[in-house]
Protein backbone atom coordinates (compact mmCIF):
# COMPACT_ATOMS: atom_id res chain seq x y z
CA UNK A 1 0.00 0.00 0.00
CA UNK A 2 1.05 3.30 -0.99
CA UNK A 3 2.32 6.02 1.54
CA UNK A 4 0.43 9.64 1.14
CA UNK A 5 1.62 13.18 2.37
CA UNK A 6 -1.60 14.04 2.81
CA UNK A 7 -5.79 12.19 2.44
CA UNK A 8 -8.77 13.56 1.14
CA UNK A 9 -11.26 11.87 3.26
CA UNK A 10 -14.77 12.69 4.75
CA UNK A 11 -15.44 14.09 7.98
CA UNK A 12 -17.90 13.20 10.22
CA UNK A 13 -18.46 14.27 14.00
CA UNK A 14 -19.89 12.24 15.99
CA UNK A 15 -20.98 11.78 20.07
CA UNK A 16 -18.76 9.72 22.48
CA UNK A 17 -18.26 8.80 26.19
CA UNK A 18 -15.48 10.44 26.66
CA UNK A 19 -17.11 13.39 25.55
CA UNK A 20 -19.56 13.12 27.64
CA UNK A 21 -17.74 12.30 31.04
CA UNK A 22 -15.72 15.72 30.44
CA UNK A 23 -18.47 17.69 29.79
CA UNK A 24 -17.80 20.15 33.05
CA UNK A 25 -14.20 20.18 32.30
CA UNK A 26 -13.89 21.88 29.28
CA UNK A 27 -11.02 24.25 30.09
CA UNK A 28 -9.17 20.94 31.78
CA UNK A 29 -6.34 18.75 29.74
CA UNK A 30 -8.87 16.17 30.14
CA UNK A 31 -11.43 17.38 27.69
CA UNK A 32 -8.85 17.49 25.44
CA UNK A 33 -7.54 14.39 25.87
CA UNK A 34 -11.06 13.20 25.03
CA UNK A 35 -12.17 15.18 22.55
CA UNK A 36 -9.35 17.47 20.24
CA UNK A 37 -8.89 13.81 18.78
CA UNK A 38 -9.74 11.95 15.68
CA UNK A 39 -10.37 8.39 14.78
CA UNK A 40 -8.72 6.96 11.49
CA UNK A 41 -9.03 3.43 9.82
CA UNK A 42 -5.99 1.24 9.99
CA UNK A 43 -5.51 1.39 6.34
CA UNK A 44 -5.37 5.71 6.21
CA UNK A 45 -3.55 5.14 9.32
CA UNK A 46 -0.98 3.52 7.28
CA UNK A 47 -1.43 5.41 4.09
CA UNK A 48 -0.35 8.57 6.55
CA UNK A 49 2.32 6.95 8.49
CA UNK A 50 0.63 7.91 11.35
CA UNK A 51 0.07 5.72 14.57
CA UNK A 52 -1.97 6.08 17.83
CA UNK A 53 -1.08 9.27 19.64
CA UNK A 54 0.11 10.80 16.65
CA UNK A 55 -0.63 14.43 15.90
CA UNK A 56 -2.76 14.71 12.43
CA UNK A 57 -3.54 17.95 10.83
CA UNK A 58 -7.46 18.40 9.35
CA UNK A 59 -8.25 20.73 6.83
CA UNK A 60 -11.53 21.54 5.38
CA UNK A 61 -13.31 24.19 3.46
CA UNK A 62 -14.01 25.82 7.33
CA UNK A 63 -10.76 26.11 8.63
CA UNK A 64 -7.50 23.82 10.21
CA UNK A 65 -6.98 22.13 13.23
CA UNK A 66 -4.62 19.43 14.48
CA UNK A 67 -6.12 16.85 16.53
CA UNK A 68 -4.64 13.33 18.09
CA UNK A 69 -5.23 9.91 16.58
CA UNK A 70 -7.14 7.69 18.88
CA UNK A 71 -7.60 3.88 18.54
CA UNK A 72 -10.48 2.28 20.13
CA UNK A 73 -13.49 4.50 18.23
CA UNK A 74 -14.79 3.02 14.93
CA UNK A 75 -12.32 4.25 12.36
CA UNK A 76 -13.58 3.64 9.34
CA UNK A 77 -11.90 4.02 5.75
CA UNK A 78 -12.58 7.34 4.01
CA UNK A 79 -13.85 8.78 7.39
CA UNK A 80 -12.31 10.95 9.68
CA UNK A 81 -14.01 11.11 12.68
CA UNK A 82 -14.23 13.67 15.07
CA UNK A 83 -16.00 14.07 18.58
CA UNK A 84 -18.68 17.24 18.75
CA UNK A 85 -16.56 19.98 20.47
CA UNK A 86 -13.88 22.90 19.90
CA UNK A 87 -11.91 21.11 17.77
CA UNK A 88 -14.79 19.66 15.11
CA UNK A 89 -16.40 23.55 15.35
CA UNK A 90 -12.88 24.46 13.85
CA UNK A 91 -13.36 22.92 10.91
CA UNK A 92 -16.95 22.86 10.23
CA UNK A 93 -18.32 25.51 7.75
CA UNK A 94 -21.15 27.90 7.99
CA UNK A 95 -23.41 26.35 4.94
CA UNK A 96 -26.17 25.54 6.70
CA UNK A 97 -28.65 24.41 3.79
CA UNK A 98 -31.46 26.56 4.54
CA UNK A 99 -31.35 25.15 8.48
CA UNK A 100 -29.78 27.81 11.30
CA UNK A 101 -27.54 24.46 11.71
CA UNK A 102 -23.62 24.54 10.45
CA UNK A 103 -22.27 21.79 8.54
CA UNK A 104 -20.86 18.97 10.42
CA UNK A 105 -21.05 15.87 8.60
CA UNK A 106 -19.80 14.80 5.62
CA UNK A 107 -17.35 17.45 4.52
CA UNK A 108 -14.44 17.01 2.59
CA UNK A 109 -11.50 17.21 4.97
CA UNK A 110 -8.05 17.09 3.44
CA UNK A 111 -5.63 15.20 6.66
CA UNK A 112 -2.44 15.11 6.46
CA UNK A 113 1.11 13.99 9.55
CA UNK A 114 1.21 17.15 11.99
CA UNK A 115 4.76 15.88 13.57
CA UNK A 116 5.72 18.28 16.26
CA UNK A 117 2.56 19.91 16.15
CA UNK A 118 0.60 19.90 19.36
CA UNK A 119 -3.32 19.80 20.26
CA UNK A 120 -4.53 23.23 20.93
CA UNK A 121 -6.02 24.41 24.57
CA UNK A 122 -9.62 26.06 24.18
CA UNK A 123 -7.91 29.46 25.14
CA UNK A 124 -5.48 28.57 22.00
CA UNK A 125 -8.69 28.06 19.88
CA UNK A 126 -10.15 31.03 20.97
CA UNK A 127 -7.56 32.97 20.12
CA UNK A 128 -7.76 32.70 16.58
CA UNK A 129 -11.03 33.37 16.86
CA UNK A 130 -11.55 37.19 15.11
CA UNK A 131 -14.56 39.18 14.55
CA UNK B 1 -31.83 9.01 47.98
CA UNK B 2 -34.49 7.01 45.66
CA UNK B 3 -35.89 7.74 42.46
CA UNK B 4 -33.23 11.19 41.23
CA UNK B 5 -33.37 11.85 37.53
CA UNK B 6 -30.33 11.98 35.69
CA UNK B 7 -29.87 15.55 34.94
CA UNK B 8 -27.50 14.44 31.22
CA UNK B 9 -29.40 13.24 28.02
CA UNK B 10 -32.86 13.39 26.83
CA UNK B 11 -33.45 9.71 28.39
CA UNK B 12 -34.15 11.72 31.77
CA UNK B 13 -33.75 8.08 33.69
CA UNK B 14 -35.68 8.01 36.94
CA UNK B 15 -34.41 5.50 38.71
CA UNK B 16 -31.08 6.64 40.30
CA UNK B 17 -30.05 6.16 43.98
CA UNK B 18 -27.58 8.24 45.40
CA UNK B 19 -25.82 7.67 48.31
CA UNK B 20 -24.78 11.46 50.25
CA UNK B 21 -22.83 12.12 53.63
CA UNK B 22 -22.59 15.64 54.00
CA UNK B 23 -23.45 17.83 51.02
CA UNK B 24 -21.35 15.43 49.19
CA UNK B 25 -22.73 12.04 46.37
CA UNK B 26 -20.42 9.34 47.56
CA UNK B 27 -22.36 6.76 45.57
CA UNK B 28 -24.14 6.89 42.95
CA UNK B 29 -26.09 3.55 41.67
CA UNK B 30 -28.19 2.68 38.31
CA UNK B 31 -26.53 5.56 36.18
CA UNK B 32 -24.48 5.16 33.19
CA UNK B 33 -21.19 5.72 33.07
CA UNK B 34 -21.37 9.62 31.83
CA UNK B 35 -24.64 10.19 34.45
CA UNK B 36 -21.95 8.64 37.18
CA UNK B 37 -20.05 11.64 36.52
CA UNK B 38 -22.65 14.58 35.73
CA UNK B 39 -23.50 13.50 39.78
CA UNK B 40 -19.67 13.85 40.56
CA UNK B 41 -20.05 17.33 39.03
CA UNK B 42 -16.53 19.39 39.21
CA UNK B 43 -14.71 18.98 41.87
CA UNK B 44 -13.75 23.31 41.31
CA UNK B 45 -16.77 24.83 41.72
CA UNK B 46 -17.29 29.08 40.42
CA UNK B 47 -19.22 30.09 43.77
CA UNK B 48 -18.63 33.66 43.02
CA UNK B 49 -19.73 35.76 40.04
CA UNK B 50 -17.50 37.57 37.87
CA UNK B 51 -17.14 40.61 35.39
CA UNK B 52 -14.54 41.45 32.83
CA UNK B 53 -12.51 44.43 33.03
CA UNK B 54 -12.32 46.28 30.36
CA UNK B 55 -9.46 45.59 27.72
CA UNK B 56 -9.71 46.81 24.66
CA UNK B 57 -12.25 46.21 21.65
CA UNK B 58 -11.12 42.81 20.76
CA UNK B 59 -12.09 40.28 24.57
CA UNK B 60 -8.62 38.32 25.22
CA UNK B 61 -9.09 34.69 27.10
CA UNK B 62 -7.35 35.33 30.41
CA UNK B 63 -8.81 34.36 33.82
CA UNK B 64 -7.42 37.65 35.12
CA UNK B 65 -9.28 39.73 33.07
CA UNK B 66 -12.29 39.23 35.56
CA UNK B 67 -13.02 40.47 38.95
CA UNK B 68 -14.91 39.27 41.69
CA UNK B 69 -18.47 40.69 41.78
CA UNK B 70 -21.54 40.52 44.22
CA UNK B 71 -24.69 38.98 42.55
CA UNK B 72 -26.33 42.42 43.06
CA UNK B 73 -23.42 44.06 41.28
CA UNK B 74 -23.47 41.29 38.61
CA UNK B 75 -27.26 41.55 37.98
CA UNK B 76 -27.15 45.32 37.24
CA UNK B 77 -24.25 45.05 35.14
CA UNK B 78 -25.86 42.39 33.32
CA UNK B 79 -29.32 44.18 33.21
CA UNK B 80 -27.39 46.95 31.70
CA UNK B 81 -25.78 45.35 28.95
CA UNK B 82 -29.01 43.85 27.74
CA UNK B 83 -31.12 47.13 28.43
CA UNK B 84 -29.22 48.56 26.11
CA UNK B 85 -28.64 46.62 23.35
CA UNK B 86 -30.68 47.12 19.66
CA UNK B 87 -30.76 43.14 19.12
CA UNK B 88 -30.34 41.43 22.63
CA UNK B 89 -30.54 37.20 21.92
CA UNK B 90 -31.18 35.09 24.65
CA UNK B 91 -29.82 31.53 24.19
CA UNK B 92 -29.44 28.27 25.51
CA UNK B 93 -32.34 27.06 28.01
CA UNK B 94 -31.78 23.00 26.94
CA UNK B 95 -29.84 21.89 30.64
CA UNK B 96 -32.18 23.81 32.89
CA UNK B 97 -35.32 23.30 34.23
CA UNK B 98 -39.18 23.97 32.34
CA UNK B 99 -39.61 26.60 35.25
CA UNK B 100 -36.05 28.39 34.74
CA UNK B 101 -37.31 28.10 30.75
CA UNK B 102 -40.01 30.16 31.17
CA UNK B 103 -38.50 32.76 33.46
CA UNK B 104 -35.69 33.56 30.22
CA UNK B 105 -39.32 33.93 28.01
CA UNK B 106 -40.12 36.75 30.26
CA UNK B 107 -37.26 38.23 29.98
CA UNK B 108 -37.47 38.32 26.30
CA UNK B 109 -40.64 39.49 26.21
CA UNK B 110 -39.91 41.86 28.27
CA UNK B 111 -36.56 43.09 26.24
CA UNK B 112 -37.84 42.27 22.82
CA UNK B 113 -35.57 39.55 22.01
CA UNK B 114 -34.42 36.97 20.08
CA UNK B 115 -34.69 34.00 21.86
CA UNK B 116 -33.91 30.73 20.70
CA UNK B 117 -32.74 27.07 22.39
CA UNK B 118 -29.97 24.35 21.52
CA UNK B 119 -32.68 22.67 19.24
CA UNK B 120 -30.97 25.30 16.62
CA UNK B 121 -27.50 23.32 16.87
CA UNK B 122 -29.20 19.40 17.40
CA UNK B 123 -32.91 19.07 15.94
CA UNK B 124 -34.02 22.02 14.99
CA UNK B 125 -34.33 20.31 11.09
CA UNK B 126 -36.33 18.26 12.74
CA UNK B 127 -39.02 20.33 14.11
CA UNK B 128 -38.66 21.67 10.08
CA UNK B 129 -39.68 18.45 9.08
CA UNK B 130 -42.44 17.13 11.35
CA UNK B 131 -43.99 20.82 10.78
CA UNK B 132 -44.53 19.90 7.29
CA UNK B 133 -45.00 16.64 7.01
CA UNK B 134 -46.09 15.60 10.50
CA UNK B 135 -45.16 13.10 12.99
CA UNK B 136 -46.50 9.45 14.35
CA UNK B 137 -45.16 9.09 17.81
CA UNK B 138 -44.95 6.96 21.09
CA UNK B 139 -44.12 7.23 24.40
CA UNK B 140 -40.72 5.12 25.57
CA UNK B 141 -43.03 3.12 27.13
CA UNK B 142 -45.16 2.44 24.21
CA UNK B 143 -41.99 1.19 22.40
CA UNK B 144 -41.09 -0.80 25.38
CA UNK B 145 -44.54 -2.52 25.94
CA UNK B 146 -45.06 -2.96 21.90
CA UNK B 147 -42.53 -2.83 19.79
CA UNK B 148 -40.52 -6.25 17.70
CA UNK B 149 -38.74 -3.60 15.75
CA UNK B 150 -36.75 -1.29 16.61
CA UNK B 151 -34.30 1.19 14.04
CA UNK B 152 -31.97 3.24 14.89
CA UNK B 153 -30.78 5.80 11.95
CA UNK B 154 -27.87 7.86 12.35
CA UNK B 155 -28.04 7.31 16.12
CA UNK B 156 -25.64 5.95 18.18
CA UNK B 157 -27.02 5.78 21.80
CA UNK B 158 -24.02 3.81 23.11
CA UNK B 159 -22.33 6.79 23.25
CA UNK B 160 -25.17 9.62 23.31
CA UNK B 161 -28.12 8.10 25.38
CA UNK B 162 -25.87 5.13 27.36
CA UNK B 163 -29.19 3.40 28.81
CA UNK B 164 -31.77 3.96 26.20
CA UNK B 165 -31.50 0.41 24.41
CA UNK B 166 -31.18 -1.13 28.19
CA UNK B 167 -34.21 0.82 30.05
CA UNK B 168 -36.54 1.65 27.07
CA UNK B 169 -36.00 -0.09 23.45
CA UNK B 170 -34.08 -3.64 23.63
CA UNK B 171 -33.20 -5.70 26.09
CA UNK B 172 -35.79 -4.76 28.90
CA UNK B 173 -39.24 -7.32 29.12
CA UNK B 174 -42.09 -5.59 27.83
CA UNK B 175 -46.03 -5.95 28.69
CA UNK B 176 -46.39 -7.80 24.82
CA UNK B 177 -42.63 -8.25 24.59
CA UNK B 178 -42.13 -11.10 27.34
CA UNK B 179 -38.88 -12.42 26.32
CA UNK B 180 -37.39 -8.67 26.19
CA UNK B 181 -34.39 -8.67 23.31
CA UNK B 182 -35.29 -12.49 22.01
CA UNK B 183 -38.68 -10.75 21.28
CA UNK B 184 -37.18 -7.73 18.87
CA UNK B 185 -35.64 -7.32 16.03
CA UNK B 186 -33.04 -4.42 16.14
CA UNK B 187 -31.63 -2.53 13.10
CA UNK B 188 -28.78 -0.01 12.71
CA UNK B 189 -28.44 2.18 9.77
CA UNK B 190 -25.27 4.42 9.83
CA UNK B 191 -22.43 5.47 7.82
CA UNK B 192 -19.87 3.40 10.59
CA UNK B 193 -20.49 0.60 12.64
CA UNK B 194 -21.14 1.94 15.95
CA UNK B 195 -21.51 0.56 19.56
CA UNK B 196 -24.81 0.28 19.07
CA UNK B 197 -24.68 -1.99 15.62
CA UNK B 198 -22.61 -4.50 17.97
CA UNK B 199 -25.90 -5.17 19.79
CA UNK B 200 -28.13 -4.88 16.41
CA UNK B 201 -29.53 -7.71 14.17
CA UNK B 202 -28.43 -6.04 11.31
CA UNK B 203 -26.26 -3.02 10.50
CA UNK B 204 -26.85 -1.28 6.83
CA UNK B 205 -24.04 1.17 5.88
CA UNK B 206 -25.11 3.75 3.84
CA UNK B 207 -22.90 6.41 2.36
CA UNK B 208 -22.08 10.21 4.00
CA UNK B 209 -24.89 12.20 2.69
CA UNK B 210 -26.76 9.48 1.06
CA UNK B 211 -29.81 9.04 3.49
CA UNK B 212 -32.28 11.25 1.62
CA UNK B 213 -31.85 8.49 -1.15
CA UNK B 214 -31.80 5.23 0.68
CA UNK B 215 -34.75 6.29 3.05
CA UNK B 216 -36.34 7.49 -0.74
CA UNK B 217 -35.25 3.86 -2.10
CA UNK B 218 -36.92 1.99 1.08
CA UNK B 219 -40.37 3.96 0.62
CA UNK B 220 -40.34 3.04 -2.90
CA UNK B 221 -39.84 -0.75 -1.81
CA UNK B 222 -42.58 -0.18 0.99
CA UNK B 223 -44.86 0.87 -1.50
CA UNK B 224 -44.03 -2.24 -3.91
CA UNK B 225 -42.69 -0.21 -6.62
CA UNK B 226 -39.16 -1.29 -7.85
CA UNK B 227 -35.61 0.03 -7.67
CA UNK B 228 -32.72 0.05 -8.80
CA UNK B 229 -29.59 -2.34 -7.34
CA UNK B 230 -27.74 -1.07 -5.52
CA UNK B 231 -28.83 2.55 -3.83
CA UNK B 232 -25.79 5.07 -3.20
CA UNK B 233 -23.76 1.70 -2.21
CA UNK B 234 -26.26 -0.29 -0.51
CA UNK B 235 -27.07 -3.41 -1.92
CA UNK B 236 -30.83 -3.87 -2.94
CA UNK B 237 -30.91 -6.94 -1.15
CA UNK B 238 -29.97 -5.57 2.22
CA UNK B 239 -33.21 -2.65 1.78
CA UNK B 240 -35.60 -5.08 0.75
CA UNK B 241 -34.74 -7.47 3.54
CA UNK B 242 -35.29 -4.35 5.64
CA UNK B 243 -38.66 -3.27 4.15
CA UNK B 244 -39.96 -6.86 4.04
CA UNK B 245 -39.19 -6.70 8.02
CA UNK B 246 -40.61 -3.70 8.54
CA UNK B 247 -43.69 -4.55 6.90
CA UNK B 248 -44.37 -7.52 8.39
CA UNK B 249 -43.69 -5.94 12.30
CA UNK B 250 -46.28 -5.75 14.52
CA UNK B 251 -44.94 -2.19 15.57
CA UNK B 252 -41.68 -0.66 14.31
CA UNK B 253 -40.32 2.37 16.73
CA UNK B 254 -37.72 4.85 14.63
CA UNK B 255 -35.09 6.74 16.29
CA UNK B 256 -32.97 9.13 14.85
CA UNK B 257 -30.19 11.43 15.40
CA UNK B 258 -27.68 14.15 14.37
CA UNK B 259 -26.69 12.03 11.69
CA UNK B 260 -29.54 13.00 9.38
CA UNK B 261 -30.07 16.17 10.74
CA UNK B 262 -26.62 17.77 10.14
CA UNK B 263 -25.82 16.20 6.89
CA UNK B 264 -26.57 17.20 3.61
CA UNK B 265 -29.98 17.48 2.80
CA UNK B 266 -30.65 18.52 6.72
CA UNK B 267 -34.36 18.70 7.30
CA UNK B 268 -35.04 16.93 4.04
CA UNK B 269 -33.54 13.65 5.07
CA UNK B 270 -36.15 13.88 8.40
CA UNK B 271 -38.72 14.83 5.83
CA UNK B 272 -38.19 11.02 4.07
CA UNK B 273 -38.09 9.02 7.37
CA UNK B 274 -41.59 10.90 8.36
CA UNK B 275 -42.69 9.79 5.37
CA UNK B 276 -41.35 6.65 5.52
CA UNK B 277 -43.28 5.98 8.86
CA UNK B 278 -46.73 7.24 7.36
CA UNK B 279 -45.74 5.12 3.99
CA UNK B 280 -45.38 2.05 6.60
CA UNK B 281 -48.27 2.72 8.78
CA UNK B 282 -50.23 0.98 5.90
CA UNK B 283 -48.86 -1.85 6.79
CA UNK B 284 -48.61 -1.92 10.31
CA UNK B 285 -47.93 0.30 13.18
CA UNK B 286 -44.85 2.68 12.81
CA UNK B 287 -43.92 5.66 15.23
CA UNK B 288 -40.70 7.44 15.22
CA UNK B 289 -39.15 9.91 17.80
CA UNK B 290 -35.58 12.11 17.31
CA UNK B 291 -33.23 11.50 20.22
CA UNK B 292 -33.43 14.54 21.83
CA UNK B 293 -29.95 15.24 23.60
CA UNK B 294 -29.65 17.83 26.00
CA UNK B 295 -31.86 16.48 29.17
CA UNK B 296 -34.32 19.27 29.13
CA UNK B 297 -33.91 20.28 25.01
CA UNK B 298 -37.70 18.74 24.53
CA UNK B 299 -38.86 20.81 27.57
CA UNK B 300 -37.40 24.04 25.97
CA UNK B 301 -39.61 23.27 22.64
CA UNK B 302 -42.24 22.50 24.95
CA UNK B 303 -42.32 26.15 26.86
CA UNK B 304 -41.21 28.18 23.35
CA UNK B 305 -44.64 26.91 22.16
CA UNK B 306 -46.89 27.20 24.53
CA UNK B 307 -45.60 30.94 25.22
CA UNK B 308 -44.37 31.93 21.40
CA UNK B 309 -46.08 29.61 19.26
CA UNK B 310 -43.16 28.26 17.80
CA UNK B 311 -40.79 25.41 19.64
CA UNK B 312 -37.13 27.46 18.76
CA UNK B 313 -35.48 30.65 17.04
CA UNK B 314 -38.16 32.97 18.06
CA UNK B 315 -38.10 36.61 17.34
CA UNK B 316 -39.62 39.23 19.97
CA UNK B 317 -37.85 42.04 18.34
CA UNK B 318 -41.38 43.57 16.63
CA UNK B 319 -43.54 42.77 19.76
CA UNK B 320 -45.18 39.73 18.49
CA UNK B 321 -43.48 36.56 17.74
CA UNK B 322 -41.37 35.32 14.91
CA UNK B 323 -40.11 32.35 13.19
CA UNK B 324 -37.63 31.70 10.39
CA UNK B 325 -35.41 29.26 11.02
CA UNK B 326 -32.28 29.98 8.93
CA UNK B 327 -32.83 33.70 9.58
CA UNK B 328 -33.85 33.48 13.84
CA UNK B 329 -31.46 31.47 15.21
CA UNK B 330 -28.49 31.86 16.92
CA UNK B 331 -25.83 31.11 14.29
CA UNK B 332 -26.99 33.03 11.37
CA UNK B 333 -27.59 36.23 13.89
CA UNK B 334 -24.07 35.68 15.09
CA UNK B 335 -22.59 35.13 11.53
CA UNK B 336 -24.19 38.84 10.18
CA UNK B 337 -23.13 40.40 12.62
CA UNK B 338 -26.84 41.50 14.24
CA UNK B 339 -26.62 40.43 17.79
CA UNK B 340 -24.80 43.03 19.88
CA UNK B 341 -25.42 41.53 23.28
CA UNK B 342 -25.69 37.76 24.04
CA UNK B 343 -26.99 36.18 27.12
CA UNK B 344 -26.13 32.31 27.51
CA UNK B 345 -28.37 30.25 30.60
CA UNK B 346 -27.66 26.19 30.84
CA UNK B 347 -25.79 25.96 27.01
CA UNK B 348 -22.24 26.05 25.64
CA UNK B 349 -22.64 27.46 22.02
CA UNK B 350 -18.96 28.57 22.08
CA UNK B 351 -18.10 25.33 21.74
CA UNK B 352 -20.25 24.06 19.16
CA UNK B 353 -20.73 27.16 16.96
CA UNK B 354 -17.83 26.91 13.95
CA UNK B 355 -14.85 28.97 15.26
CA UNK B 356 -14.43 31.11 12.89
CA UNK B 357 -18.27 32.70 14.03
CA UNK B 358 -16.50 33.13 17.36
CA UNK B 359 -14.87 35.89 16.58
CA UNK B 360 -18.62 37.90 17.16
CA UNK B 361 -18.40 37.15 20.47
CA UNK B 362 -15.11 38.39 21.00
CA UNK B 363 -17.00 41.82 20.34
CA UNK B 364 -20.18 42.42 21.65
CA UNK B 365 -21.23 41.80 25.63
CA UNK B 366 -21.85 38.30 26.53
CA UNK B 367 -23.36 37.43 29.91
CA UNK B 368 -23.49 33.48 31.23
CA UNK B 369 -25.29 32.10 33.96
CA UNK B 370 -24.24 28.45 34.32
CA UNK B 371 -23.15 26.13 37.46
CA UNK B 372 -19.72 25.79 35.58
CA UNK B 373 -16.95 27.87 33.81
CA UNK B 374 -17.32 26.74 30.49
CA UNK B 375 -15.89 27.67 26.85
CA UNK B 376 -18.75 30.32 26.84
CA UNK B 377 -17.33 31.57 29.77
CA UNK B 378 -14.37 32.46 28.45
CA UNK B 379 -15.42 34.89 26.49
CA UNK B 380 -18.14 36.47 29.23
CA UNK B 381 -18.28 39.76 30.09
CA UNK B 382 -20.16 38.97 32.82
CA UNK B 383 -20.42 34.95 34.82
CA UNK B 384 -22.62 34.28 37.25
CA UNK B 385 -23.02 30.48 38.77
CA UNK B 386 -26.19 28.89 40.05
CA UNK B 387 -26.83 25.52 41.40
CA UNK B 388 -26.76 22.07 39.20
CA UNK B 389 -30.82 21.81 38.48
CA UNK B 390 -31.29 18.29 39.12
CA UNK B 391 -29.04 17.54 41.41
CA UNK B 392 -28.67 20.96 43.74
CA UNK B 393 -32.60 22.26 42.54
CA UNK B 394 -35.65 20.97 41.82
CA UNK B 395 -37.52 21.27 38.68
CA UNK B 396 -39.41 20.31 36.02
CA UNK B 397 -37.68 18.74 32.66
CA UNK B 398 -39.25 16.94 29.77
CA UNK B 399 -38.39 13.29 28.62
CA UNK B 400 -37.41 13.11 24.72
CA UNK B 401 -40.69 11.45 24.08
CA UNK B 402 -42.57 14.62 25.48
CA UNK B 403 -43.13 12.92 28.92
CA UNK B 404 -42.61 15.39 32.21
CA UNK B 405 -40.43 14.37 35.27
CA UNK B 406 -39.72 16.11 38.46
CA UNK B 407 -36.08 16.12 39.57
CA UNK B 408 -35.39 15.95 42.76
CA UNK B 409 -32.35 17.65 44.56
CA UNK B 410 -30.29 15.10 46.58
CA UNK B 411 -27.95 17.72 47.51
CA UNK B 412 -28.49 21.44 48.96
CA UNK B 413 -27.11 24.63 47.61
CA UNK B 414 -22.94 25.15 47.91
CA UNK B 415 -22.13 28.83 48.89
CA UNK B 416 -25.67 30.31 48.81
CA UNK B 417 -25.52 29.67 45.09
CA UNK B 418 -29.07 30.23 43.94
CA UNK B 419 -31.11 28.21 40.93
CA UNK B 420 -30.69 30.12 37.51
CA UNK B 421 -34.89 30.14 37.72
CA UNK B 422 -34.21 32.71 40.75
CA UNK B 423 -31.18 34.53 38.95
CA UNK B 424 -32.88 35.10 35.35
CA UNK B 425 -36.57 36.31 37.79
CA UNK B 426 -34.18 38.86 39.27
CA UNK B 427 -32.36 40.14 36.30
CA UNK B 428 -36.08 40.41 34.45
CA UNK B 429 -36.97 42.75 37.64
CA UNK B 430 -33.44 44.08 37.21
CA UNK B 431 -34.03 45.03 33.69
CA UNK B 432 -37.21 46.40 34.55
CA UNK B 433 -35.70 48.77 37.50
CA UNK B 434 -33.30 50.29 35.00
CA UNK B 435 -36.41 51.31 32.57
CA UNK B 436 -38.50 52.69 35.84
CA UNK B 437 -41.35 50.42 35.44
CA UNK B 438 -42.70 47.42 37.05
CA UNK B 439 -42.15 44.02 35.66
CA UNK B 440 -44.92 42.93 33.61
CA UNK B 441 -46.60 39.68 35.09
CA UNK B 442 -47.10 37.04 32.05
CA UNK B 443 -48.22 34.02 33.96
Amino acid sequence: MGRSKELTLTLVTMRTVGQGITIHKKLHAEYRENVGVCSLSPSDMHSLSVAEGDTVRVTTDGGSVVVRVLAGLEGIKGLVLIPLGPWASAVSTAACEGSGLPGLKGLEAKVSRAPGEDVEDVRELLRRAVP
Amino acid sequence: MKDVVCPYCGCLCDDIEVRTSGNMITEVCNACKVGDHVFSRPTSRELVPRIRVKSGDLKDVRADHFHDATLDESLTQAAMLLEKAERPVLFGWSSTSTETICEGLDLAEELGALVDNCSSFCHGPSIQAIQEVGISSATLGEVLNHADCVVYWGSNPAASHDRHLSRYTVFPQGAFREKGRDDRKVVVVDVRPTGTAEVADKFIKVRPGSDYETLCALRMLVQGKDVPDPIEGVPLDELRWLSDTLKSSEFCAFFFGLGLTTSTGRHRNVDALLSLIRDLSEHTKAVVLPMRGHYNVTGACEAFTWRTGYPFAVDLSRGHPRYNPGETDLFPVLSSGECDCLLVVASDPAAHLPLKSLGALRRIPVIVIDPVWNVTSELADVYIPCTFTGIESEGTAYRMDGVPVRMRAPLSAPGGLLPDREIVHRLRKEVARLREKEPTEYS
